[in-house]
């Protein structure tokens, strides 16, 4: 339920697992014996390399006496540190804190999310095919929504445990009013590493 | 069922491939910040560290001359790894997670959740004790395994009855069709 942009991490991954893809079979035809074509021409862009170089002078005292490509390099080297840094905390949130939020002529209207996972919580925890229940809320295409955990206990079916969950939402839909929230449930297992979940009833 | 709860449950039961971007992203910052500081020990006339990047041309030109097996060897290492980049982009990455129909809410189901029930449907059905059943759910298979007691035999028809049953009731989506089997030696004092 995040917001994080999910054809771009594809898109991403194709294109550098392309150019990964580019590079070998650069490096592979560059060391191919024979007479390789592209193995002149890294000599010649290693030539025009170096041409470059010395025509790049700055031509200030030393230290700032040899060219600015490396400068560039590094510039460039800076930007992509920053971003790709930035692109890998950019993860996930989404989280928010409103289930509701109108506007009325008298004023404004927030219901906090807290109300919603209470009441939820509240509802489903008492069941004994329940071992937890934990709620969040997202905001999800500029409208809230929650989620809902349900932990069952080994061996439960799902769907007793969903419909009274069904059944908490609706009631929740009726206090709240408006547009019915969106809900995700999602069903899990219990976990031999946490405790309140018991898995040896089976 | 709404198009927002259609697309809720498509990203609830396929992987984000945030865990391998993020892989990738935190090695191409490690590199860039590695070659933009041997740019600027270049750039201010000192010594490498280990290699100028302004050398890498010239150095495989030799390296390619000289020791072709080497770069051959590393072209073929990197391409491996694009061709895996490559298929963890475009494979949908299913979770292994089934989903249910609900006239309100968009439910997800961990798979393992899915077996529990199965396991715990079955076993009461064929009155084994605990232990004697396990199962194992695909996307669209489950496989019940069925230990009996040393020298009684296992009534296969009814436990496969009941574990079909079970699944067609629950509605599971995608279908699981259910799949029982016998293991070949029993279990002693069960």
């Amino acid at each position: 339920m995040t917001s994080t942009n999910r054809p771009l991490n594809r898109l991403f991954l194709a294109v550098v697992g392309l150019v990964f893809l580019a590079v070998g079979a650069f490096l592979v035809a560059a060391a191919l014996p024979g007479r390789s074509v592209v193995r002149d021409w890294i000599g010649r862009a290693r030539d025009a390399q170096d041409t470059a170089l010395k025509s790049s002078a700055i031509g200030q005292p030393a230290p700032f006496d040899g060219s600015y490509l490396p400068w560039g390099l590094a510039v460039v080297c800076l930007v992509v540190v920053l971003v790709a840094v930035i692109a890998a905390i950019a993860r996930g949130g989404g989280r928010t804190d409103r289930v509701v939020e109108v506007d009325e002529p008298a004023g404004r209207i927030v219901v906090s999310s807290q109300f919603a996972e209470t009441a939820l919580v509240d509802a489903l925890q008492p069941r004994r095919d329940i071992a937890a229940v934990s709620v969040a809320s997202y905001q999800l295409k500029g409208a809230p929504a929650l989620k809902l955990r349900l932990r069952l206990t080994a061996g439960s079916s799902p769907v007793p445990a969903v419909r009274a969950a069904s059944e908490a939402v609706t009631g929740l839909d009726a206090v709240l009013g408006g547009p019915p929230l969106p809900v995700l449930v999602e069903v899990v297992g219990a976990s031999p590493v946490r405790p309140g979940a018991d898995s040896r009833v089976s | 069922m709404s198009s927002l709860n259609r697309r809720i449950l498509r990203r609830e039961t396929h992987s984000s491939r945030s865990g391998a971007t993020v892989v990738v992203l935190v090695v191409l910052a490690l590199v860039a910040a590695y070659v933009g500081l041997e740019a600027v020990y270049d750039a201010l006339g000192r010594k490498p560290l280990l290699f100028s990047p302004l050398d890498v041309l010239g150095s495989l030109l030799t390296a390619a001359t000289t020791q072709g097996g080497l770069v051959i060897a590393a072209g073929i290492v990197t391409g491996l790894l694009g061709l895996v980049l490559l298929v963890i982009a475009l494979t949908p990455g299913r979770r292994g997670r089934h989903t249910l129909d609900d006239p309100r809410l968009a439910v997800v189901v961990d798979d393992q959740v899915v077996a529990a029930s199965l396991a715990r449907t079955t076993r009461v059905a064929a009155a084994l004790a605990p232990g004697q059943v396990s199962a194992w759910v695909s996307r669209r298979e489950a496989r019940v395994t069925i230990t009996p007691a040393s020298g009684a035999l296992a009534d296969v028809e009814a436990v496969q009855a009941a574990a079909s049953d079970e699944l067609a009731a629950v509605g599971y989506r995608p279908a699981v069709t259910a799949d029982v089997r016998v293991t070949r030696s029993g279990k002693l004092g069960a």
